[in-house]
């Protein structure tokens, strides 16, 4: 079995900084990976580097076997790659509804009452079809959170990256996230999750990653990782319970 | 689960299916006018339904896809000479070389594109215009086109165009309705498609929409193309009815995007209501204060900046704040059945 995404040898510089240092990983379908760091341990750099948003200076990105190292964010979208954002990028002038027309008719291309039925089905799995008709510039910010997910969703991805998307909610709302998450892993979607609050990916993926200054620290079992003294050193005093 | 398999997606309220019946008696009546009205009040129409056609291009560009274009006097321009050239040089019937130049100017709007596409924001605007001057020098150049001095069209194809000067009238008037409407309903259509929900995407938020599979180059690219095509075709029909181009005029700043602006801004831009206003307050403004000169320039000027201060969403966007209004309804609405 060939794995969904393969990731090889990735380097990525800005001037002198390394900000992706040799990284490699793959990830085969069904499977949720996390991965988490220290703020500026090149997170985000390697999350666009998987979604499209930057290009590295070396190294490939393998998706279902195609090199898709040199493709458009549009169309690693089209081929499969949803992702979210750290920042929630509603579309304020549209409805809740229409924000989710717009993956449901470009990145699944789907036509007429086909997108219109996605984009209620996503809703509906992400609870947030009460809010259909509201315009997204209203939301509160767990809801923007859930139109975040919902709308990396409508794109029909076979790979999901979350990009910090528990970030700032409370202890319940995480929660209610983190169900909401654990039910799309049980539809079978292969998940990339980078997140600072370690309890809640633990209670989701099966394998953690682990970077830092741009190197791949570890990598492997979600409580064996968080034992490793190298981790333990880096996340003082954060437990995986 | 039961909800989600009974859904329907409205788009009409009913503000706009009253607009719609409005607009049909607006349009009746609009096509009985040349057999009731004089010389003069078609002429004055002729004129609106040209304004507001580059009002709604213009608002198009800038309003939807956030292409705040100074230049578009280069496709006015352009129509304008094609027409001439068309008709002079290769006898064309001037009517039928308005739909030639509007294929030749989107060609013409596809490298010009890559010129100005490479800029953004106000260096995209200065950009715009300046590939205006280039085509306006470059017209000075041609002397088969009367040069700097401009020309006129010879007085033996005007006797072509129609067999009087009632019936040219009647052709120039009925060119232009069919512009407008055409015009109009292409922004409408456009913006109820997936492409309008991709420039509103666009204008919400660019990341977003490129991360959900849209093509932003290819969509802006397009809006460009098509805002060209019909800007250069609202050219053509501009100078079939003046008879007479120089380069000056076709490719007049202030005439043909200064004053453009100027509508949609006070009309509401971003919306089709918008230019519709706009453009009824600015030949209003006109008619009021043409016989002081250069006072209604700077009211012009005091309207706009007081506009921009107070409502910069426009007329339409005070109304709208006001009533929960739609005459062009864009937006969808779900319901339950």
């Amino acid at each position: 079995m060939t794995a969904l995404l393969e990731v090889q040898n990735l380097h990525k510089s800005y001037g002198s900084l390394k900000v992706t240092e040799d990284i490699s990983f793959s990830i085969n379908r069904g499977e949720a990976l996390g991965v988490i760091g220290p703020n500026g341990a090149g997170k985000s750099t390697l999350f666009n580097l998987i979604a499209g948003g930057i290009r590295p200076d070396s190294g490939t990105v393998l998706f279902n076997g195609l090199d898709v190292t040199n493709f458009h964010l549009h169309e690693r979208s089209i081929k499969g790659i949803g992702r979210s954002f750290q920042i929630p990028h509603p579309f304020g002038g549209m409805t809740v509804f229409e924000n989710l027309l717009v993956g449901a008719s470009f990145s699944a291309k789907l036509k007429g009452q086909d997108a219109e039925a996605l984009a209620i089905d996503v809703l509906d799995r992400t609870g947030l079809l009460e809010k259909a008709n509201r315009p997204a510039g209203e939301l509160t910010l767990l809801e923007r959170k859930r139109l975040e997910l919902a709308k990396a969703l409508s794109t029909q991805p076979a790979l999901l990256l979350l990009d910090e998307i528990a970030g700032g909610l409370t202890e319940h709302e995480c929660h209610e996230l983190v169900e909401l998450i654990n039910s799309l892993r049980k539809e079978g979607i292969t998940l990339i999750w980078i997140e600072h609050i370690v309890h809640a990916l633990v209670s989701v993926v099966d394998r953690l990653l682990v970077i830092d200054f741009g190197v791949k620290l570890d990598e492997g079992e979600p409580h064996a990782v968080m034992n490793n003294p190298k981790v333990q050193e880096i996340y003082m005093g954060i437990s995986a319970e | 689960m039961s909800r989600i398999s009974s859904f329907e997606v409205s788009r009409s309220t009913r503000a706009s299916k009253v607009a719609l019946v409005g607009w049909i008696v607006i349009l009746g009546v609009l096509i009985s006018v040349p057999f009731w009205a004089g010389r003069g009040d078609m002429r004055f129409l002729i004129e609106f339904a040209y304004y507001l056609t580059l009002a709604q291009m213009w608002n198009l560009l800038a309003g939807y896809a956030g292409l705040v274009s100074v230049g578009q006097q280069a496709f006015v321009g352009l129509g304008g000479y094609m027409l001439f050239a068309a008709s002079v040089y290769f006898g064309i019937h001037p009517v039928i070389a308005i739909p030639i130049a509007g294929v030749l100017i989107a060609l013409i709007s596809i490298p010009t594109a890559f010129v100005v596409f490479r800029l953004r924001g106000a260096y995209f605007a200065i950009g715009t215009w300046v590939v205006a001057e280039v085509f306006r020098l470059l017209f000075a150049q041609i002397s088969s086109l009367g040069g700097g001095s401009g020309m006129s069209i010879p007085a033996k194809i005007v006797k072509e165009i129609a067999s009087g000067r009632t019936e040219r009238d009647m052709l120039i008037y009925f060119t232009a309705l069919v512009i407008l409407v055409a015009g109009t309903a292409m922004v409408y259509l456009l913006m109820r498609s997936k492409y309008g929900l991709a420039l509103t995407a666009i204008r919400d938020s660019e990341p977003a929409s490129d991360s959900l599979g849209v093509n932003i180059f290819k969509t802006k690219l397009t809006i460009y193309v098509a805002s060209a095509a019909v800007t250069g075709v609202v050219g053509a029909l501009i100078f079939l009815q003046k008879l007479r181009i120089s380069p000056d005029v076709a490719f007049s700043l202030q005439d043909w995007t200064a004053a453009v602006i100027f509508i949609v801004v006070i009309g509401g831009i971003g919306t089709i209501e918008g230019p519709i206003i706009g453009t009824l307050i600015y030949f209003g403004l006109r008619s009021l204060l043409s016989d002081y000169g250069s006072i209604y320039m700077i009211v012009l000027g005091c309207v706009a900046v007081v506009m921009m201060l107070w409502a910069p969403k426009g007329v339409w966007g005070l109304i709208t704040q006001k009533f929960d209004l739609q005459l062009f309804p864009v937006n969808r609405r779900v319901t339950w059945k």
